[in-house]
């Protein structure tokens, strides 16, 4: 698994310039450099999804060629184009996996944050309020990273250090938000309150802006169970038809 | 191991008779109308396995979704309590009576639930852990994070009229976006589960009406896999709607 990690990663930084091409915002480019060189897990995920479907296309290419007695040159042609939408692939699974773990942290942030700011009022310093306030979080692959900030934390490492590393992992831009905010009011005290109550506000804003694009996507979604419903139903009257007919 | 947790809650859910007997109904119902015959009940009876556990779970959904409406109510009784300058303990005690008004039967949720949180408080009058253990007993994630917030308020210090105000917020903003979440998908749900009867009203009218021109695919092996393949693509169509009208708020 090392091994193939390895070239993985190797092929990311070969892949570079391709992915500066692709027509995403840079935001989302950063995202992916990220997600591929810092998280292993969605990247090994995607790179094996993506290499797997190029390597089974490409060899169904080359037997088709060779069945159909075409040219070598055409089969490798076929066979590099099957590797090529393989190697898309990969970076469109990465892309989905992004928008998951991005919703994910915006649903479960709102809570952890409006917890934190709680606790702050209640005149718990930064670096408490923040640890404290990680106990609300559900487990799943995003909120790790909030964990690994929250234990080095408690292994007393500096806290503006530690909310940068959290920043560069996640790539939110409410948790950076979030924590500069924070990073400010440990420097300069609790001059920053409105800043927070700001913060926490829009991220909350925005879960339910998540929450109803959610539910939009859902109403046509929900098209696809009605017509396998319909289609259900249609096979069972027109076979009974068509079998009567086929008897008569 | 996973297996044996859904077997317990199952088995401890006190909505396992309703479910039990409404996945009989379904299993027996399908089973006859499908395959008018026994064997065919005993194959949609295996459905029910999985069928259980699903009913359950939106019958708990259902009921956690009126159970944070109450703590709602609860936390608002607690917030103008909290405003006259009483202690929490005190306003904990006095919310029972309170609540009394709206909630007139002893055995409602919210009654029963303040009730034994007065009896522990009589014991410690530190309520933080107990709301923690009411949410974690209930799984209602909005009374474990007041529990959480609570003991860490009690512990440093803090406005707590403040906090109460801020979790009846939360709480009531995540009610109304479920609700919105709810009406966008009423029409696209209502019309799904119209489409999944009728499938069942429409085999019965025409069983009914005419009944040859169904025989032949209760007596064929070809007209067996037809009217199975139709009931796995209807059934097929129920689950993915289910699991897409879940969406986490």
């Amino acid at each position: 698994m090392k091994k193939f990690y390895r070239v993985g990663m190797k092929l990311v930084k070969e892949l570079k310039p391709l992915t500066d091409n692709l027509s995403l915002t840079d935001f989302r480019r950063r995202s992916i450099r990220a997600y591929a060189l810092e998280q292993g897990e969605p990247f090994e995920y995607a790179l094996s999804r993506g290499l797997g479907l190029g390597l089974i296309l490409g060899v169904l290419v080359i037997i088709y060629a060779i069945s159909s007695k075409m040219s070598i040159a055409m089969g490798a042609i076929g066979a590099f184009v099957a590797l090529f939408v393989g190697t898309l692939v990969q970076f469109v699974e990465m892309e989905r996996l992004i928008k998951v773990d991005q919703r994910e942290i915006g649903i479960q942030f709102s809570r952890f944050s409006s917890n934190c700011a709680l606790f702050i009022s209640s005149g718990m310093s930064v670096r408490h309020a923040f640890i404290k306030s990680a106990g609300c979080l559900d487990d799943c692959r995003s909120t790790r990273q909030i964990m690994i900030a929250v234990k080095e934390l408690e292994m007393s490492l500096n806290t503006s250090e530690v909310f940068e590393n959290l920043n560069t992992r996640l790539r939110h831009p409410m948790v950076a938000e979030f924590t500069s905010v924070l990073v400010q009011m440990e420097r300069y005290g609790s001059s920053s309150k409105s800043d927070l109550d700001r913060v926490i506000q829009r991220a909350w804003q925005s879960r339910r802006q998540i929450a109803n694009l959610s539910a939009k996507e859902m109403e046509t979604k929900l098209v696809f169970p009605s017509m396998l419903i319909f289609f259900g139903v249609m096979l069972m009257i027109t076979a009974a038809m068509l079998m009567q007919l086929m008897n008569m | 191991m996973e297996t044996r947790n859904i077997l317990n809650r199952v088995r401890n859910s006190p909505h396992f008779p309703r479910a039990f007997a409404e996945s009989m109904l379904f299993s027996i119902f399908t089973g006859v109308l499908f395959y008018r015959h026994y064997l065919g009940v005993i194959l949609i009876l295996f459905y029910v396995a999985f069928f259980i556990p699903k009913r359950i779970e939106a019958l708990e959904d259902i009921e956690r979704a009126k159970r944070r409406v109450s703590f709602l109510d609860f936390l608002s009784v607690i917030k103008r309590l909290s405003a006259s300058g009483m202690a929490i303990q005190q306003c904990l005690i006095e919310a029972y009576r309170e609540l009394r008004i709206l909630y007139p039967e002893d055995q409602a949720w919210i009654m029963r639930s303040v009730y034994d949180l007065n009896q522990k408080l009589a014991l410690d009058p530190y309520p933080g852990p107990y709301f923690m253990q009411w949410g974690e007993k209930d799984q209602i994630k909005e009374i474990e994070d007041f529990g959480q917030v609570l003991s860490v308020v009690q512990d440093y210090g803090g406005d707590m009229e403040a906090l109460i105000g801020e979790s009846a917020t939360m709480i009531s903003d995540r009610l109304e976006t479920d609700n919105e979440i709810r009406m966008l998908a009423a029409s696209k749900v209502f019309e799904q589960k119209v489409l999944f009867y009728l499938g069942y009203v429409m085999v019965a009218i025409l069983n009914s009406v005419m009944p040859d021109m169904f025989q032949v695919l209760y007596t064929t092996f070809i007209g067996r896999c037809v009217m199975t393949f139709s009931l796995f693509m209807m059934l097929a169509g129920q689950k993915l709607g289910t699991s897409l009208t879940r969406i986490e708020v």
